[in-house]
């Protein structure tokens, strides 16, 4: 049976940036109960974050994403066929989420073979602070609501890693 | 040389950006380069309980929490006046030699040493890990990951989490080890010294085998004459936990050695109107622009750096690599010649891996670290503390200014890269100066070139180490130097 883990990935103290965790804290308790669904939250990326979603077969993965036309608060939804691998990276010290899982699967971990990605548009990931914009505020609380009606009834035939 | 200033508000962020403007004949004027930077940190900290900050500061940057950490812990226990207990002080260094074991083995598999075992001039689809892995095999790869996993491991046995770890605290750590975490400890440490000898094993078959790749990083595009800096034991030996903060010119002689605390005495920062960067320097020495030499104020701060400070490795197979450094790029073994090619700080940095893999196994066996006194309570009246960290990606320090309650009056942060600020964009220019010519077409390799002088060293951006995509999209900007109207814009996403 499958097994999913959903990650929330951001800063808790850098203004919108923190929306992912946000998602994770809210819904790790309403998920509590559901078997075969574990919720994290965490601050890596790259290379960090294929080692976090080894073992599991689906991985959703929530994190703010800076866009230039779009409204704060907007919710994206990606697959990794949207992403092209690159020699750039978010930070200089490791590799982009592609190319980690290309990485991954050359030299044979187990990863997950469904990766889903809900971005939030932030408008601000720079000024240290712990409050989110309305917009995001109201964005987490819409993912989250989702994500629960999702998995709440959902259920796999294994325990939780 | 015309001048220009570029309005503040033209200033782009969120992503990283070379500006290089150019003379009226098409040849390079100036370079820099632009890194977002986090805004409000001193604000931020204002009237929080200072024991507080050890476990807030790691969340300022994702790449080097650990560093973050152990310098504000230390800050704090300045601040409380407390001694740490021997257990305490081995326990913290433990945990952070592993973090650097895993934090420099990154750097080297996945993003510096692409340059030197693919080629800097190979198509960028494969000048990656995946190429990495392609040509020396899989199963290093497998050991990449088995090192970082198993020095994540450490952090979670100390800290309780692998990432962001909180359990420094004034006074000593959170928790102790018992006899069982203990011989895992070993296990993994073992296998730290093990792999960093087989990493050193790939300089030498992959990069120093190469005689282009040797006469590359001694080209003059990638050699700047700087001040050095990092932390030394009593015995001008480098540290990445604790010591004093020495500095050691490009030829070699002492400038000047000091304890954490009188920082303020030989550092400054420099602002320049283009930047929100600021550009520290040495103080007694004076800024002079962006420029080499002993008369000018810059220094660096970066496993070449940390070498060029130290008068040789606290252990043994650490002071071998360390001999080979010097003799082969100086024809010295001494190390009292100084190394100022910044491609040089790759192969710096896995001499480091072996000190740390080295320590950390040294502190592994030593009996103590299973000690019931890993910490002490702070009783004497708070006031003022810093604390000075080595982060692999240079000297790392934390001032905080309390009331006699411990709340936060004050906190002055200077971070890794920050040191770096000035020789990144003094290699930037140097690397550009050397490619960019009046008429010619700019290339993939060309372009990697020039960013291969910043790779070295290791910059972090703090804020974007998650971010979806992630990844940076990078730009380059060529602008006119008296205008400052933009030529052209490569971007590469």
């Amino acid at each position: 049976m499958a097994r999913t883990i959903i990650v929330g990935l951001g800063n808790d103290i850098l203004s919108d940036d923190a929306a992912g965790i946000h998602v994770a804290r809210r819904l790790a308790p309403l998920l509590k109960e559901t078997r075969g669904v574990a919720v994290v939250e965490a601050t890596v990326g790259g290379i960090r974050l294929i080692e976090l979603l080894s073992g599991f077969d689906h991985a959703v993965i929530v994190d703010a994403i800076v866009r230039e036309n779009e409204a704060p608060g907007t919710i994206l939804r990606f697959t990794m066929c949207d992403f092209s691998p690159t020699t750039r990276t978010g930070a200089l010290h490791d590799i982009d989420l592609p190319t980690a899982l290309e990485m991954a699967m050359r030299i044979g971990m187990s990863i997950p073979h469904e990766i889903e990605l809900i971005a939030i548009v932030a408008s601000d990931v720079l000024t240290v602070s712990e409050e989110m914009c309305p917009e995001v505020e109201a964005a987490v609380n819409k993912v989250v609501s989702g994500l629960a009606d999702r998995f709440a009834s959902w259920s796999a035939g294994n325990r939780l890693k | 040389m015309k001048k220009v200033s570029i309005d503040p508000v033209t200033r782009l962020e969120g992503h990283g950006k070379i500006e290089i403007f150019l003379n009226d004949d098409g040849s390079v004027a100036n370079a820099y380069l632009q890194i977002p930077e986090l805004r409000g940190f001193e604000k931020f900290a204002e009237g929080r309980p200072v024991e507080e900050l050890p476990r807030i500061t790691p969340r300022i940057c994702g790449v080097c929490p650990e560093a973050h950490m152990m310098a504000s812990a230390k800050a704090c226990d300045a601040v409380y006046h407390v001694e740490l207990p021997s257990t305490a002080k081995k326990l913290r260094e433990l945990q952070y030699s592993a973090f650097y074991i895993g934090d420099h083995t990154t750097h080297f598999y996945a993003l510096g040493g692409p340059d030197f075992v693919m080629g800097p001039d190979a198509d960028p689809a494969v000048r990656n890990i995946i190429g990495v892995i392609g040509k020396v095999g899989v199963e290093i790869g497998k050991q990449v990951i088995q090192c970082r996993i198993w020095c994540h491991e450490v952090a979670k046995i100390l800290g309780g989490k692998p990432v962001t770890p909180i359990n420094a605290i004034p006074g000593g750590m959170s928790k102790g080890l018992n006899a069982e975490e203990a011989a895992r400890v070993r296990e993994i440490a073992d296998f730290c010294v093990g792999f960093a000898e087989f990493t050193l094993k790939i300089v030498h078959d992959v990069v120093l085998a190469n005689k282009a790749y040797v006469d590359l990083i001694l080209s003059d595009p990638y050699t700047h004459a700087t001040y050095n800096m990092g932390l030394v034991d009593e015995n001008n030996h480098t540290n990445f936990y604790d010591g004093k903060v020495r500095v050691v010119g490009p030829d070699g002689k002492e400038h000047c050695k000091y304890e954490p605390k009188d920082y303020l005495n030989w550092v400054a920062e420099h602002v320049e109107p283009w930047s929100y960067l600021k550009f520290p320097f040495l103080k007694q020495i004076g800024w002079k622009g962006f420029t080499d030499g002993l008369d000018s104020g810059v220094y660096k701060a970066t496993p070449l750096s940390r070498i060029n400070t130290s008068d040789g490795m606290a252990t043994p197979k650490a002071q071998e690599a360390y001999e080979e450094f010097y003799d082969v790029l100086t024809g010295d073994r001494s190390g009292k010649k100084k190394v100022n090619q910044t491609l040089a700080t790759h192969w710096a940095r896995v001499v480091e891996i072996m000190y740390a893999a080295e320590r950390f196994r040294e502190l592994a066996y030593d009996e103590e670290i299973t000690g019931p006194n890993f910490r002490v309570i702070p009783t004497e009246k708070p006031d003022e503390g810093v604390g000075i960290v080595e982060a692999p990606r240079g000297t790392l320090t934390h001032h905080y200014w309390t009331d006699e309650r411990g709340i936060v009056k004050k906190a002055n942060l200077i971070v890794g890269t920050t040191n770096n600020n000035a020789p990144i964009a003094m290699s930037i220019k140097k690397a550009a100066q050397g490619l960019i010519r009046a008429g010619r077409e700019i290339t993939e390799p060309m372009l990697n070139m020039i960013e291969m002088a910043f790779r070295a060293y290791d910059p972090c951006f703090g804020c974007a180490t998650h971010s979806l995509p992630g990844k940076m999209p990078l730009v380059v900007t060529l602008r006119d130097q008296s205008t400052g109207e933009v030529i052209r814009r490569i971007e590469r996403l």
